[in-house]
């Protein structure tokens, strides 16, 4: 799945969180040259990283085609650089005024959102990244939003506030020489389809997926819904062996038959009586003062 | 770069403390980190500061807590121009005694007091100072070849005649010795005599007298600090810049060593509402207090130990701070009250000494004891800090007992030196 | 400098433009400090030190164990130092006037203003001098956490820290060093500590040991070289150390002299 949103580009905004240990920009910049490729015109705001840093190892041809907004040299206005990016120039007005009306598709990259969400508050935060992806605007349609995220630096209150405003959310996970990307996407239907995947970034930043598991197969592994029951529903087989062969006490079988017949052959029972001195034996018959 | 004692070279462009006094020859051969108490001769100028010496590891000026064995333990003594900061156990019993012990050893060596509390009146701590074991008669050692020596001087330590080869070794002082002239021993149900008081020099600091009127709010929005902080800054800068200790009038008179030392502070009684709440406004006003102290230590002929009552503070991050920001952290963890009192491990002892920080001050290393488990109890005569032992094993419930106990106390006193992390292993051996 | 160091961290000649962390966690880290400070004057770099928390002859003492004179660095235009600790008793207790150029002006307000005059102080002691010869310029702060403690948040200590590398790093190709002392309960200075870990190409961690005290091994550093260039992966690598007068000695993990 992963594949097929970085080669069609996933709508609305997708945010990639990743940590101190597992960097996340080699993905976004995958993801830049898919976009590049599609012939998208994008717009990259950069506040951690100066351009050298942010482009380097990328293709110099397509990092050329990128339009950068310096936010890092300035973000304050201590400067007073009229070209670079402030951070209250992160407002819907402004960012458009400096989009223009190509009239292409345009993807716009934010490196990082965690700069962005340490400065202003969640909410205007919120509202923006909408305000920019949910509408069409004049001259390039509907906006797409790429924006990198450094997940160990908020609370995870806040992540998941955030997953629900975005579309998608991959999340760098994993050790090793393979990166580990938890991807959570949800279609314009509402539905919402999550996956793992195993993933290498190439030198030449196409992604080699190594193993996919998404919640389509996981329907194999259904849950047992009589697992951990206080009773028993089912029998072992000994279980069900000893239960054939428990001898029932009301039922006449063949056995209780032949017994019977064969003591039937003995002499007839008796009654064997002994008087108690208690016993008040008479041998008259009260019925006999009836008179009928 | 011209060491302490030069009080002519003292001009207030550099900054000369915690600098250590000019080497002479150095005996040292070995590395640092072996433990012997060789007594480097430091031949050059020394400064006749009474109360002082250097130190053996780097030459720093070294004054005394006023308790013997604290003062090995911290490798010595506390160097001047630093700060110590004792966490008072739950009653503050033991903290505010420590108080006590160092400026009783301040007016035994005649250097001058500034004492500062909002709970107690200053005048009323200084009444009741320790009195000193100056008539003491020395008691003899254990070991039986020290009963040859003839009469004792001054530094005992001198004058063994057969155990010659233990002069030097350094033990835990926990025995009363005569008195030398660095550290002395004091008497808690004694108090100091009022001869004796008078002849120190001492200044006070009571919170509560010094209630805030007009001025003070239109002097404090320039620097805006909570007020009782900033007045109690004032009073000591004030303090050590007319007594000459910042190296303003060098040629008043002979050197002196100013003492301050601070009563609980950051508890409620100084206004401040980090020990009472959860999420407190005040969140910088401690540490901006002690940061602004540690400039005016470093660069005068003074020391200062405050206890603050960690135990209430709610906000760890706060705690973590002002022990970044102080030297010499100790904590002190009484028995009083909790179940340790009853644990027969602890049978013998008031309670454990954490040091939870020693400085590095002009070298990469440390000189504080490699002990970590240390406990301490009070006697009339004497405050002892020793290693905690294991009681001896008499029955068979109480080593398993002691077992889990000393992994619980390794837990707690691993973190030591600043060196270590909080040890979740217990390690057997 | 410490040789060993020098050898585990590449040795070579200085590279410029890269951001280094020292982070201590609950321990000492000065000694990687005065590693980088003798290292960057024996290069012959102009260095400006904000030391926040020691006084100069703490520094200098240590300096000259290392081989490196402080004063004379300073004396000749070399080595821009900034006492912290002085700065702020000058700003409580001197004159009125003096305050406003003072660096450490932001400790006027209650709530901490932004470090901006603390940047501009960065700027004038790194400006190339007029006429001379323009070395490669280094940054040191010491700690990082205590602006913290002083009363900046942590949003102004980054902006603070951005400041600073896109003017030394980026603009002037030099670098910048930090530390910061600090714990995983004080969330702030964690904030601030990941947040530069992310910025930066090269981070040393020293910490205590896991097990607890030991007189031999004082603790472990970690180093990690942040990757470089696109494509790259992190690279890390441990040791443990032991401190002594002068150096500072390195081994691998569980080889200590005092083991072996």
């Amino acid at each position: 799945m992963l594949q097929e949103l970085r080669t069609t580009g996933s709508p609305g905004i997708t945010i990639i969180s990743d940590s101190v240990l597992l960097p996340g920009r080699d993905l976004l910049l995958s993801f830049i040259l898919a976009s590049l490729q599609r012939g998208e015109q994008l717009h990259v705001i950069a506040f951690d990283v100066s351009r050298e840093d942010f482009f380097a190892g990328f293709p110099g041809e397509f990092a050329s085609r990128v339009t950068f907004h310096d936010g890092f040299s300035d973000p304050l206005g201590w400067e007073s650089d009229p070209s670079a990016f402030t951070r209250d120039d992160f407002t819907v007005t402004s960012i458009m005024k400096r989009v223009g009306r190509p009239e292409l598709p345009v993807t716009i990259v934010l490196d990082s959102l965690s700069w962005i969400l340490a400065r202003i508050p969640l909410t205007s935060v919120c509202h923006t990244l909408l305000g920019l992806t949910a509408a069409p605007h004049e001259g390039c349609g509907k906006l797409r939003m790429l924006a990198l995220l450094h997940g160990d630096l908020h609370s995870p209150a806040l992540l998941g506030s955030l997953s629900t405003v975005v579309d998608t959310f991959l999340d760098v996970r994993g050790s090793g020489e393979h990166l580990h990307v938890c991807v959570r996407h949800r279609r314009k239907t509402g539905k919402v389809i999550s996956s793992g995947e195993e993933l290498r970034i190439l030198d030449t930043f196409a992604l080699d997926i190594m193993m996919h598991r998404d919640s389509a197969t996981r329907k194999e592994n259904e849950v047992d819904p009589t697992k951990d029951l206080t009773f028993n529903l089912r029998l072992s087989d000994t279980e069900r062996e000893r239960k054939e062969s428990a001898a029932l006490p009301y039922v006449f079988s063949s056995n209780k038959k032949s017994s019977l017949l064969s003591s039937s052959s003995s002499s007839s029972a008796k009654i064997y009586y002994d008087p108690d001195p208690a016993d008040d034996v008479d041998d008259e018959d009260p019925d006999d003062d009836l008179d009928v | 770069m011209e060491g302490l004692p030069q009080c002519t070279a003292l001009r207030a462009g550099c900054s000369k403390m915690a600098a250590p006094s000019n080497q002479g020859v150095n005996c040292r051969e070995m590395s640092a980190g072996t433990e012997t108490s060789f007594r480097r001769k430091v031949r050059g100028k020394l400064p006749a500061i009474r109360g002082t010496r250097p130190s053996v590891h780097n030459g720093q000026l070294l004054l005394s807590t006023g308790v013997p064995s604290l003062d090995h333990v911290l490798g010595g003594g506390l160097a001047v121009g630093t700060l110590l900061l004792i966490e008072e156990d739950t009653y503050s019993t033991y903290s505010n005694l420590l108080l006590k012990y160092f400026l009783a050893e301040g007016v035994v060596n005649g250097h001058e007091i500034y004492i500062a509390s909002a709970s107690e009146d200053p005048a009323n701590i200084l009444k009741d100072l320790p009195a000193p074991l100056t008539d003491e008669m020395p008691k003899p050692d254990d070991r039986k070849s020290e009963k040859q020596t003839s009469g004792f001087t001054e530094d005992p330590q001198e004058t063994m005649k057969i155990a010659w080869r233990y002069q030097n070794m350094a033990k835990v002082e926990s025995l009363p010795m005569s008195s030398t002239r660095f550290g002395h021993y004091y008497d808690i149900s004694k108090t100091i005599s009022p001869e004796m008081l008078q002849t120190a020099k001492s200044h006070s600091f009571y919170w509560p007298g010094t209630f805030l009127n007009q001025e003070d709010s239109l002097l404090c929005s320039s620097c805006e600090m909570t007020c009782d902080y900033y007045r109690l800054l004032e009073s000591i800068q004030r303090v050590i810049h007319e007594g000459g200790y910042d190296g303003s009038n060098p040629q008043k008179r002979q050197k002196n060593i100013l003492r301050i030392g601070i009563q609980s502070l950051g508890s409620v009684l100084w206004g401040d509402d980090i020990c009472s709440s959860e999420h407190p406004q005040n969140l910088h006003s401690l540490t901006r207090f002690l940061y602004a102290l540690r400039g005016l230590l470093r660069t005068s002929l003074s020391t200062c130990v405050i206890t603050v009552p960690a135990h209430l503070i709610q906000n760890k991050a706060i705690m973590l701070r002002v022990r970044n920001l102080s030297d010499t952290v100790v904590g002190l963890e009484s028995f009083i009250g909790s179940e340790k009192e009853t644990n027969p491990l602890y049978k013998d002892y008031h309670g454990l000494l954490h040091v939870h920080q020693v400085p590095r001050l002009n070298s990469l290393t440390c000189d504080a004891s490699d002990t970590k488990d240390l406990a301490f109890k009070l006697k009339r005569k004497l405050f002892a800090i020793e290693r905690l032992h294991l009681p001896p094993d008499l029955s068979d419930t109480v080593s398993r007992l002691s077992k889990q106990d000393l992994a619980g106390s390794a837990k707690l006193l691993s973190s030591g030196c600043g060196t270590a992390a909080a040890g979740e292993k217990h390690l057997d051996f | 400098m410490f040789p060993e160091l020098n050898s585990l961290l590449g040795g070579g000649t200085v590279q410029q433009g890269k951001v280094t962390l020292v982070a201590a966690r609950r321990t000492d880290g000065n000694f990687l400090l005065h590693h980088f400070l003798s290292s960057y004057l024996r290069a012959g770099c102009n260095v400006c030190f904000l030391g926040l928390v020691q006084s100069f002859s703490h520094y200098n003492i240590i300096a000259q164990k290392l081989g490196v004179n402080l004063v004379l660095a300073r004396g000749e235009g070399r080595l821009v130092f900034l006492e912290g600790l002085r700065s702020c008793t000058d700003l409580l207790f001197g004159k009125k006037e003096d305050g406003d150029t003072n660096p450490l002006r932001f400790l006027r307000c209650r709530d901490g203003s932004d470090l901006r005059p603390l940047y501009d102080f960065v700027c004038a002691s790194l400006a190339p001098p007029s006429g001379g010869s323009w070395r490669c310029p280094v940054l040191i702060v010491d700690d990082v956490g205590v602006l913290l403690s002083l009363g900046a948040t942590a949003a102004q200590v980054l902006d603070f820290m951005q400041y600073c590398r896109a003017h030394v790093c980026c603009k002037h190709k030099g670098n910048v060093l930090c530390l910061i002392r600090g714990d995983s309960e004080d969330e702030e200075n964690e904030l601030v500590m990941k947040s530069l870990w992310h910025q930066s190409n090269l981070v040393l961690q020293a910490e205590g040991l896991p097990t607890g005290f030991c007189k031999d091994v004082h603790g472990q550093l970690t180093i990690t070289w942040r990757a470089a260039a696109a494509g790259e992966r992190d690279r890390a690598e441990l040791y443990q150390y032991k401190i002594q007068d002068k150096s500072v000695s390195f081994f691998a993990r569980g080889l200590s002299a005092a083991v072996l």
